[in-house]
């Protein structure tokens, strides 16, 4: 069981797994053939299935304009699930063709990035903030695998960076993703 | 056009008389409706029926759509004219006729090129024309030629129908000629319908005079539509007469009646100095046509069409025509290469180039001399950038609050951007210059190298770019 301050040093070393499969995941072919090179990656939502686990990453659309902080959000387009052991991709779907939850609409732009509860944080805090949470996302992958618990004080931490760093107009759609992990994790 | 019954007073070759199915339709009771039928004709009067008028049921829906009268008015036994009108939307008027003239342009006796010229609405003036040839003599067209190219056939040696860009399309048409009539062929001639109008819109001439192998004088003329009505009507023409790869002469002529032949010089005929060499790459200042380039930017109107508009720039300037956005995105969102609200995939960049008759190269891993290549080839070159990198020289203030930044940081995504030149003044800190359609200040934008190439790593340093269309045949 991995309490708060173990949580705190990991961040500070060097760019977790997570964070580096974030951008490598760009540089895959499957990405560069389907995925439209201006999406953005989300925060990875974890999977295990017959004992294995998988972790999937939302791909979604926003604009790299140069009008600063309004860069548009677009619901995501679709989602990869690879391989957390060796980032073999065993699945993707086109959520335009499969969209979970066909209520929403999963086409128009639904907010701008940043929302009102980070915009007056710093480019550096942000970037502490995000390196933190996707390392805690590498001891999730590896309890997980391990079938450890998560301890509550862990989960707390995991959950009070993820609400603050996940952008709200994306909310609906990645509870449409996995309603588990995001009931879970997110208020 | 011979001077018969089709031919009237005025320029073209159509008929001012009522429509072939008015003029024989009810006199000869071909059969009406769904009946096809033929006959044959004296229209000359003098008792001997040298045309055949017929009526077709083209499309095979059971309505005659096609009428055709086909001449044979020096009695060789060949067709030597052919006017037809068609019905092309089945409302039972005709609404397109084309006038057909066919020569024997080799004195072999068997006719072999067909000068056709099409009114595409009836309303007396020619819209399109070609020239075609068998030159192959099996009966069959199989060349087409430029319009008013029939002559230069007859003076030439055999000419070779050629796939200049590869495409498996034979666009272009290649002649040997003997230019100066000493029987020794000196001049080597390619023309080029390069976005496939059927009009012919590039010609390279190399003349070798004394024999040596080697081009003592080099013609490039390359037409363009400068008014935007879909004619290419300009012609720029360069000549190089000593073959020292200077260019001694530029001329601009335009096309002012529309019969393929440049028929007027515009004002200023230039001699080109040595600043002006457009074939000497050794160390210029600036590579590429920053400035002409720059004149095709407009800042893109969706958030995510950053590619197609890139696209756009370089059609526009190579084919000549005015697309716009719209279409462009509506034609690369059909074939699944932009999706709205996403963007378009890496790979998918290039694409709408390719779909528009321009052959281009993808590759990764590329150099700014791979770039600073094409362009003084005067190809086209797009590539992936992280825009975050250029819209932030040195990298975003890491202390700046995130309200006053664009884009997402971390997120490294990718941006499409046009390389319009590279500017070498101060070699040891080459400047690049864009069309950035995401930024409205990104006409022609200037960015330091090392920036540029800091954003274009995360792509891998991936670039589209054109594949010469000016491949030249050496004599």
């Amino acid at each position: 069981m991995i309490v708060k301050d173990q949580a705190t040093s990991v961040a500070e070393q060097t760019a977790s797994r997570t964070e580096l499969l974030i951008k490598g995941v760009r540089k895959m072919p499957f990405f560069r053939q389907t995925v439209p090179q201006e999406a953005g990656v989300g925060w990875p939502i974890p999977l295990r299935k017959e004992g294995k686990i998988y972790v999937t990453l939302p791909f979604f659309g926003f604009s790299p304009t140069a009008e600063a902080g309004r860069t548009q959000l677009y619901p995501p387009l679709a989602i990869a699930t690879l391989d957390w052991s060796n980032q073999v991709l065993v699945e993707y779907v086109n959520l335009r063709f499969r969209p979970p939850a066909p209520e929403l609409d999963w086409t128009k732009q639904v907010g701008t990035f940043p929302h009102p509860g980070i915009s007056q944080m710093t480019v550096r805090e942000y970037r502490q903030l995000r390196q933190e949470l996707l390392s805690m996302y590498d001891q999730m992958f590896d309890l997980l695998g391990q079938n450890n618990p998560l301890s509550p004080e862990w989960s707390q931490r995991f959950s009070d960076l993820l609400n603050t760093l996940v952008e709200p107009p994306l909310i609906p759609y990645y509870r449409a993703l996995n309603p588990k992990f995001f009931a879970r994790f997110l208020d | 056009m011979e001077d018969n019954w089709l031919v009237q007073s005025d320029d073209d070759a159509f008929v001012d008389q009522p429509s072939l199915e008015d003029d024989f339709s009810a006199d000869y009771d071909l059969g009406s409706g769904d009946n096809e039928g033929g006959m044959a004709i004296d229209i000359d009067g003098d008792g001997i029926n040298e045309s055949f008028y017929q009526e077709v049921d083209d499309d095979g829906d059971g309505y005659i759509d096609t009428y055709t009268l086909e001449s044979d008015v020096d009695g060789d036994g060949q067709a030597d004219s052919i006017y037809m009108e068609v019905d092309t939307n089945a409302d039972g008027y005709t609404d397109q006729a084309s006038a057909v003239e066919i020569v024997d342009t080799d004195g072999d006796g068997q006719k072999d090129t067909w000068a056709i010229a099409t009114d595409l609405n009836l309303d007396g003036v020619v819209d399109e024309s070609m020239t075609v040839a068998d030159s192959d003599a099996d009966g069959n067209a199989d060349v087409q030629l430029a319009s008013g190219q029939v002559e230069n056939v007859a003076a030439s040696s055999d000419a070779t129908p050629v796939d200049v860009d590869g495409d498996g399309i034979n666009e272009s048409y290649y002649q040997e000629i003997d230019s100066n009539n000493d029987g020794y062929i000196d001049t080597v001639m390619v023309e080029s319908d390069t976005n496939g109008d059927g009009l012919v819109d590039l010609i390279v001439a190399e003349s070798d005079y004394d024999g040596d192998g080697i081009a003592d004088e080099t013609c490039i003329a390359e037409a363009t539509d400068t008014d935007g009505d879909g004619y290419q009507e300009t012609w720029n023409k360069s000549t190089d007469y000593d073959g020292d790869g200077v260019i001694d002469e530029s001329v601009v002529a335009t096309d002012t009646d529309g019969d393929g032949v440049p028929d007027t010089e515009n004002a200023d005929t230039q001699v080109a100095t040595d600043s002006e060499n457009l074939f000497d790459t050794e160390n210029p200042d600036v590579v590429g046509d920053p400035e002409g380039d720059a004149a095709n930017w407009h800042q893109q109107t969706e958030s995510d069409t950053c590619a197609v508009v890139c696209q756009e720039f370089i059609l526009d300037e190579m084919t000549g025509k005015d697309f716009t956005e719209e279409e462009l995105t509506q034609q690369a969102t059909e074939n699944g290469w932009y999706t709205p609200g996403g963007g378009t995939p890496m790979e998918d960049v290039g694409n709408l180039l390719e779909a528009n008759g321009i052959e281009i190269e993808k590759e990764y891993d590329c150099t700014l001399d791979d770039i600073s290549a094409k362009l003084a080839d005067g190809e086209n070159v797009i590539v992936g950038i992280d825009a975050d990198e250029t819209w932030n020289p040195g990298g975003i203030d890491s202390d700046q609050v995130l309200s006053n930044v664009s884009g997402m940081p971390e997120q490294g995504s990718n941006h499409a951007v046009q390389v319009i030149g590279v500017d070498y003044s101060d070699p040891d800190n080459p400047v690049v210059i864009l069309n950035d359609p995401g930024t409205p200040d990104g006409q022609g934008i200037r960015v330091d190298a090392d920036d540029f190439m800091a954003a274009w790593e995360d792509s891998d340093n991936f670039m589209v770019s054109t594949v010469s269309e000016r491949q030249v045949a050496r004599v």
